[in-house]
């Protein structure tokens, strides 16, 4: 069922562990007493023990540790987003007609598989961009750790995400 | 094979980047003629680019909820996994044990848990023992930033000294790497909590929030914003009841998206404030600069929220909409008005809310309906141009509400629609386009360089740019905000009758930088008449220019009405400008036309023909000169026939109709001097100058002399009178300035020269 037909087994998703669990932690913002908006409050812990024990990560400390990480992360992550179209639709998704598509909200799922496909577009205009995106967005990195992994400034990871973001925004409008 | 460089520009997405970024930073004027001016031959580009900016605040808030969606697919897969352990302590615990040491400081006791974190009561014990709050911020990752941006900002907050901020006396990193703030202990419940439970009335809960506003206006006054007021940010102690605002330079310090030294925000990943208090352009997430009047917004907030009992947007709701919709509604829709939102709750809660203001429920919707629905509605209006632009504005309408005066918030609201602002902001636009110019310019003479080395160059490039942009952005908020200030200091002096010290306060700083309102108007308004009653024409000019800028505010026809073109062109004249009058004079025609009743027309008549004029001038006022002859010819009543007789005379002077002349200027004079209050002695005067020089043109020279005679000792006479008055009517000071005027001109004309004997300032 994979597109690129690696597995993802449980063991394999368990390594994927400590990213997951960041992801989930950061979700925990909207659900905060004062009924204050977070910032996505990244519990960096589970990164940080991770990069410093390369010896425990998939790659072995070669560089790109983390967007090995992160094209693992994009992949369980779109999976499961997959599966939820595929029940909510009751079947394969290319057999919703075209203009009751059009009158679906664009649900949460959607949404994710919709990012998921521009990003596929942005890598054929700019693969540094993209690979910003992949990072920052299915990897759960915050700037700092993507201006590392990639050797760019923390700035200019800044800029490269917002341009980024409104160019695969406008993408998706497009779809 | 070489492609133009035109092509190689547009099609760059590192181009597109740069570009992109640039222009977020420019005011929407000077975004446009610099992407104009880009894509010049790329019609494509252009909208391309066009569709991208406009995309970029919808796509911040569309990534935050997808995040949001992204982790519950990661809770899920978590959830499926078989074996692992939920909770193993990979999330570090979010309170720290008390009795631990942070920096110089002891845990004591846990006080409160917010949103943003968990606030410890901790005692210093060097280099002075006292009691202080310490919140540990619950952020993450940019604890370095965090404090980094509290640094820059300290300075500022050292200066703030005032009995309603608690002072923020320090920031540093946990052990385990958080952030966190140390203030002020106050000890004390929300505003909001405190007024019900003393069941304060309407009138003592604006008093204690004007209060609330001191502090805030001090705090811009020095340069700092808050960002966060809401009620848990502004306490009261049952002992001590004033209100003290906490957390000062905090939000500044954990946003992500503020502007710092390194450049222009980019609208962030990180969603930070409590929505139903947040200013549109705070909630916007597409790169606008948060200025003073961010603060006033979320005021209006909290005002409406101690008056209404409930915030102005409902939390819940916002909460359960998504970010986008929050966003979507934050920016587009209006907050119901406060009374209507208290008339519709269900009578038991309404009974509960008028209950804790000491009021029946009737008698509360009541009074806050009107002139407390204008208030809050002004300090929230979307458009910040739309807002009070200070503080202290939104206080003193607050007072003239508790002194029963009409206030400012109820004038009609739809005065911005014809891009008035742009003057304002000619300047600022200049710069901004000088700076993206120079981006382009930059790109286009090493298009080669760029293609090999392009990441180092545009590196280079946007350092500079940014630098710059950050530079003027920030000083110019600065000036502005200080202009604001100054402006509504010298309104308040104003109000209480010290004229003197409120012109000392605006000579002082640059005038130019007063941004045009309605606050600003009346200022302009009454510091001029006071120059010009006392003859400093300069002054009195300077504040004048201003002031006609300022009325591009109010519709032209109330502007008409009053007695301010009379005003702006006799002193214009006395000074002495008399280019800048016959400026003016057509700028008035072009503005003010038609004349829809005589007193308006008598009023554009009289402003625009005090010296000669030539045939444009005089064929755009035939239609005027007849509203005006028909007021003053027949039985209607108008309220200053007098006046509509002596501008016919003018007119007809000008028109070198001398019978004419004489037969409106014995109409004129059939009206004694008392019939108008203070000017009619000068009325008179200068009727008779004009009155002299038609007898001249009809060759009754020795009449015309000896009119004219008469008339000198008049002038001199009634000026002296008037300077020992008070400046309080400007009728009086220019209607012996016309009179002057007129004077000089008949002289010239009857004894060929200028008169000598009568002093001239």
């Amino acid at each position: 069922m994979q597109p690129d037909g690696s597995r993802t087994t449980d063991s394999r998703i368990a390594e994927l562990y400590p990213q997951l669990r960041r992801l989930a932690a950061a979700r925990m913002a909207m659900e905060r007493p004062d009924h204050t908006l977070q910032p996505t409050a990244l519990v960096h812990e589970a990164w940080l023990r991770l990069s410093s024990d390369r010896s425990h990560s998939w790659s072995d400390g070669e560089p790109g540790l983390f967007a090995a990480a992160a094209e693992s992360m994009r992949r369980v992550l779109i999976d499961r987003a997959r599966k939820h179209a595929r029940l909510k639709r009751g079947g394969d998704l290319t057999r919703v007609p075209i203009e009751a598509a059009e009158e679906l909200d664009v649900t949460e799922d959607d949404q994710m598989l919709l990012i998921h496909e521009a990003v596929n577009r942005l890598e054929e205009e700019d693969a540094v961009r993209a690979r910003v995106v992949v990072l920052k967005f299915f990897g759960g990195l915050s700037n700092r750790e993507v201006a590392d992994e990639m050797g760019l400034t923390e700035r200019t990871v800044e800029r490269y995400w917002a341009h980024a973001r409104a160019w695969l925004y406008r993408e998706i409008r497009k779809m | 094979m070489a492609r133009s460089p035109k092509s190689v520009l547009t099609t760059s997405i590192e181009v597109e980047g740069a570009v992109f970024e640039a222009a977020l930073m420019l005011k929407p004027d000077a975004r446009r003629e610099f992407l104009e001016r880009f894509f010049r031959d790329d019609p494509e580009g252009l909208a391309n680019m066009t569709a991208l900016l406009e995309v970029a605040g919808e796509s911040s808030a569309f990534f935050l909820e997808a995040s949001e969606r992204r982790g519950e697919l990661a809770d899920e897969i978590l959830a499926d996994l078989p074996g692992v352990p939920m909770d193993d302590g990979d999330e570090p615990s979010s309170t720290e044990e008390i009795g631990t040491r942070i920096g110089p400081y002891r845990l004591v006791e846990r006080i409160g848990e917010g949103g943003c974190g968990v606030v410890y009561e901790a005692e210093q014990e060097h280099p002075v023992r006292r009691t202080v709050a310490l919140k540990v911020i619950r952020l993450g990752m940019d604890t370095e930033r965090v404090i980094a941006r509290f640094e820059a900002e300290r300075q500022a907050l050292a200066m703030m000294d005032h009995p309603n901020i608690a002072r923020v006396y320090d920031a540093g990193a946990t052990a385990n790497g958080r952030p966190y703030f140390v203030m002020e202990r106050v000890s004390g419940e929300r505003i909001t909590t405190y007024c019900d439970r003393e069941k304060l009335d309407v009138r003592s809960r604006i008093g204690l929030f004007i209060q609330v506003c001191h502090a805030i206006q001090h705090a811009h006054q020095k340069g700092v914003i808050h960002r966060d007021i809401k009620p848990s940010n502004v306490l009261v102690s049952r002992e001590d009841p004033v209100p003290k605002v906490i957390d000062f330079g905090i939000a500044k310090a954990t946003d992500d998206r503020e502007v710092d030294l390194h450049g222009p925000r980019t609208a962030g990943d990180q969603f930070l404030g409590t929505p139903p208090y947040m200013s549109p352009e705070q909630v916007d997430m597409s790169g606008r600069d948060v200025d003073t009047r961010t603060d006033v917004y979320s005021l209006g907030a909290l005002l409406y929220e101690m008056l209404g009992g409930r915030p102005p947007f409902d939390e819940r709701a916002l909460k359960q909409a998504g970010i986008s919709e929050m966003r979507r509604i934050l920016l587009q829709d209006d907050p119901p008005v406060l009374s209507r939102m208290l008339a519709a709750l269900p009578l038991e809660e309404r009974k509960q809310i008028a209950e804790c203001r000491s009021v029946d429920a009737d008698r509360l919707v009541a009074q806050l309906r009107g002139d407390l629905d204008g208030i809050v509605a002004k300090a929230m209006a979307k458009d910040r141009d739309a807002r009070y632009q200070t503080v202290n504005a939104l206080a003193a309408d607050l007072g003239r509400f508790l002194a029963d005066q009409p206030v400012i918030a109820r004038a009609p609201g739809r005065l911005y629609l014809f891009g008035k602002f742009v003057r304002r902001n000619r300047v600022v636009c200049a710069l901004g386009s000088a700076v993206a110019l120079s981006l382009v310019v930059g790109m286009g003479a090493s298009t080669t360089m760029y293609l090999r080395e392009r990441d180092a160059l545009a590196e280079q490039n946007r350092l500079r740019v940014e630098a710059e942009a950050a530079r003027a952005v920030e000083s110019r908020l600065r000036e502005q905000a200080q202009a604001r200030a100054n402006v509504s200091q010298a309104a308040v002096l104003l109000s209480e009758g010290r004229i003197e010290e409120a012109d000392a306060l605006l000579q002082q700083k640059t005038l130019e930088t007063v941004e045009p309102s309605r606050e600003a108007a009346g200022v302009f308004r009454e510091l001029g008449n006071w120059n010009a009653f006392y003859e400093r024409w300069q002054r009195a000019v300077q504040y004048y220019t201003l002031l006609n800028q300022a009325n591009r505010l109010d519709p032209p026809s109330e502007i008409v009405e009053g007695c301010e073109v009379m005003a702006i062109s006799s002193a214009l004249l006395a000074y002495g400008d008399t280019e800048g009058y016959d400026e003016f004079r057509r700028e008035m025609l072009d503005l003010y036309l038609p004349a829809r009743t005589s007193h308006q027309a008598e009023h554009l008549l009289q402003a625009s023909l005090l010296t000669q004029a030539d045939e444009s001038i005089i064929d755009r006022l035939h239609d005027v000169a007849a509203v005006c002859e028909k007021g003053a010819s027949t039985e209607i009543e108008s309220p200053y026939p007098e006046w509509e007789a002596f501008s016919m005379a003018l007119y007809h002077h000008r028109l070198g109709h001398s019978k004419a002349v004489l037969r409106w200027g014995e109409q004129c004079m059939s009206y004694p001097p008392e019939t108008t209050a203070a000017s009619g002695e000068a009325r008179i005067a200068a009727t008779h100058c004009l009155m002299a020089m038609a007898r001249f043109r009809l060759g009754e020279r020795a009449d015309a002399e000896a009119e004219l005679q008469k008339t000198r000792r008049q002038i001199t006479e009634g000026r002296r009178a008037a300077l020992s008055g008070k400046p309080s009517i400007p009728g009086e000071w220019y209607t012996w300035v016309i009179a002057q005027l007129l004077f000089d001109e008949a002289h010239q004309m009857i004894f060929g020269k200028p008169d000598e004997t009568l002093g001239r300032n």
